[in-house]
């Protein structure tokens, strides 16, 4: 009904350039905004990851994983209603702004974790072109919203028909999605994104736990892991000598009624399974981060790598200079 | 291709030339030539997108990861790998610095601070003589380590510190002398390489402390640590 009513109205010359460049836009920023929310929902620990990097606090990274996506969907869709169109390209302007801000934050300090634009779909590291493309796309929603708008979906009629049609595009991006999660190559956090923000079993949060020092070692093992265990007895060798340059943290991937064995000298936290595998490093691994919980440097796994980064990460420290390590 | 052998085991580097100063920086001399014989270790680093992954003969050793994170692993292989080749000589966890032709001995595992006590020792009279390992040879003599080849001379040890680093202790006293015996118990945990080496070690480590002076003790910062060991 739609589409007919259109063409006919094309054929007639109804329309000015200015309704046909509204139509335009809502109908390519909808569609952005659709593909974008629906990847972001059928990767919600992507997006967490993703919420986490941008600098949010760990409270705050599961609502925003599941409440952006929803209003990305949503602004999606209020954008094909003509009743709604100018609130909805407003609304999606100013996501665009905060998002481009917070690439702006993070290329400001030289930070390039992926941005997670399109979730499951498309995924590339922060760069001077993602913030362009963001001003851009909020540039073109506000144009979108100075335009008249094209008379495309009116009155209860229209959205009765709209809302099912949005609903099956999304049942479609999202078959797209899942088959471009699974075909995701195995990933692993980079350096200047943030740890995943994951609850402790002591009910508190990882980032909230890290050592407030320039830079801590998060050691990651397992109960039923061999070489786990036997790092775990040079770590208490290493432990005291460490602690002054280069604080440890054990965390301990355990299931439901595990007990937690810690390391003598070193602080060790209990982890759920589940959230201990976003972190994506084998165990016995480790990752070198700040006050911040953000990585600096490559995550390892591995004896020989755990040492080699607690040598190099030691050596390079200015502040060890009076330090005493071999 | 990067060269270069430590004590006539070769070593040869496929990969990019920007891995040599972290090569040379472990005291390692590099060769141009290509090597004559097959060597005992051949690595191979390729680039993936901003980081590397390193192969050992063909087995992906290491993966997206830092050049300087690599060539620590590539050393550290080295090592291993000398010390379990080359049993005519006993390998100690340890630091050596030259002083009046003898040789001072600082032994102590990883991260017990020898290579910085070390470091901090020969900004005076002395100088580096051999890194990461205190090697001895049948007349107990310590070889400079590392070196391209065998050496066939050493030097005798005047002294040897025991020291374990403890992080704001600074104990004013000066460590403590120790008999031979507790002392070679001590060395004897510090002996690296094969299987045979704890048996091989015991008559060189005896030959190795004949009147030398044998220090055990708990130190602090390097610089306080020195003063107390200048006044014994």
């Amino acid at each position: 009904m739609i589409l007919s009513t259109l063409q006919a109205s094309e054929v007639a010359g109804l329309y000015s350039t200015a309704e046909m460049a509204n139509l335009a836009l809502r109908l390519g920023l909808s569609g952005i905004t659709l593909a974008s929310g629906v990847g972001k929902l059928v990767d919600p620990e992507g997006s967490s990851q993703a919420i986490g990097d941008f600098g949010l606090p760990s409270r705050w990274v599961g609502f925003f994983a599941i409440a952006l996506p929803l209003a990305e969907c949503l602004a999606g869709l209020a954008l094909l209603s003509d009743a709604t169109s100018p609130s909805a390209s407003l609304a999606l302007a100013a996501m665009f702004c905060a998002f481009g801000v917070g690439i702006a934050n993070l290329l400001r300090q030289d930070k390039a974790p992926p941005c997670n634009c399109f979730g499951a779909i498309h995924s590339e590291p922060v760069s001077k072109f993602t913030l362009l493309r963001v001003t851009v796309l909020a540039a073109l929603a506000l144009v979108c919203y100075n335009l008249p708008v094209f008379p495309l979906v009116r009155g209860w009629a229209g959205f009765a028909i709209l809302v099912p049609t949005y609903l099956l595009a999304g049942l479609g991006v999202k078959k797209w999605a899942r088959k471009k999660l699974k075909d995701k190559t195995y990933r692993r956090l980079g350096v200047g994104q943030r740890i995943p923000s994951v609850r402790l079993r002591n009910g508190s949060w990882l980032q909230n736990a890290l050592p407030d020092a320039k830079k801590s070692l998060l050691f990651l093992t397992a109960p039923d892991c061999c070489p786990c265990a036997q790092l775990k007895g040079t770590f208490s060798q290493w432990a005291p000598l460490l602690g002054e340059h280069l604080p440890v943290v054990e965390l301990v991937a355990l299931v439901k009624d595990q007990e937690l064995n810690p390391i003598d000298g070193i602080t060790s936290y209990g982890i759920d399974r589940n959230s201990f595998r976003r972190f994506l490093c084998p165990t016995p691994g480790a990752i070198l981060v700040d006050r911040n919980g953000t990585i600096l440097e490559p995550p390892v796994s591995g004896a020989e790598q755990i040492e080699a980064l607690i040598r190099l990460s030691l050596r390079a420290d200015e502040s060890a200079s009076e330090g005493n390590f071999s | 291709m990067i060269t270069f052998t430590c004590y006539d085991c070769v070593v040869a580097i496929e990969g990019p030339p920007a891995v040599t100063p972290y090569i040379e920086a472990a005291g390692f001399e590099l060769g141009n030539e290509k090597p004559t014989e097959k060597p005992l270790l051949a690595f191979r680093i390729e680039q993936n997108g901003n980081n590397y992954n390193l192969y050992q003969e063909d087995t992906l050793s290491c993966q997206n990861q830092t050049l300087a994170l690599i060539s620590e692993v590539i050393i550290s292989r080295v090592h291993g790998a000398v010390c379990f080749t080359r049993s005519e000589v006993t390998f100690l966890r340890g630091d050596v610095v030259k002083e009046s032709n003898l040789a001072c001995v600082f032994a102590g595992d990883s991260f017990t601070g020898q290579t910085r006590l070390a470091q901090a020792y020969r900004s005076g009279s002395a100088s580096t003589y051999s890194q990461h390992f205190a090697v001895l040879n049948d007349a107990g003599e310590f070889l400079p380590y590392p070196a391209a080849s065998l050496p066939s001379d050493g030097l005798k040890a005047s002294k040897m510190f025991l020291l374990q680093y403890h992080p704001q202790s600074t104990p004013d006293l000066p460590p403590a002398s120790v008999s031979s015996g507790v002392g070679s118990l001590h060395l004897l945990t510090l002996v690296r390489g094969h299987e045979e080496a704890i048996q091989s070690a015991m008559p060189r480590l005896a030959r190795a402390i004949q009147g030398t002076e044998i220090y055990k003790g708990i130190r602090g910062e390097a610089k306080a640590a020195l003063r107390s060991i200048s006044r014994i």
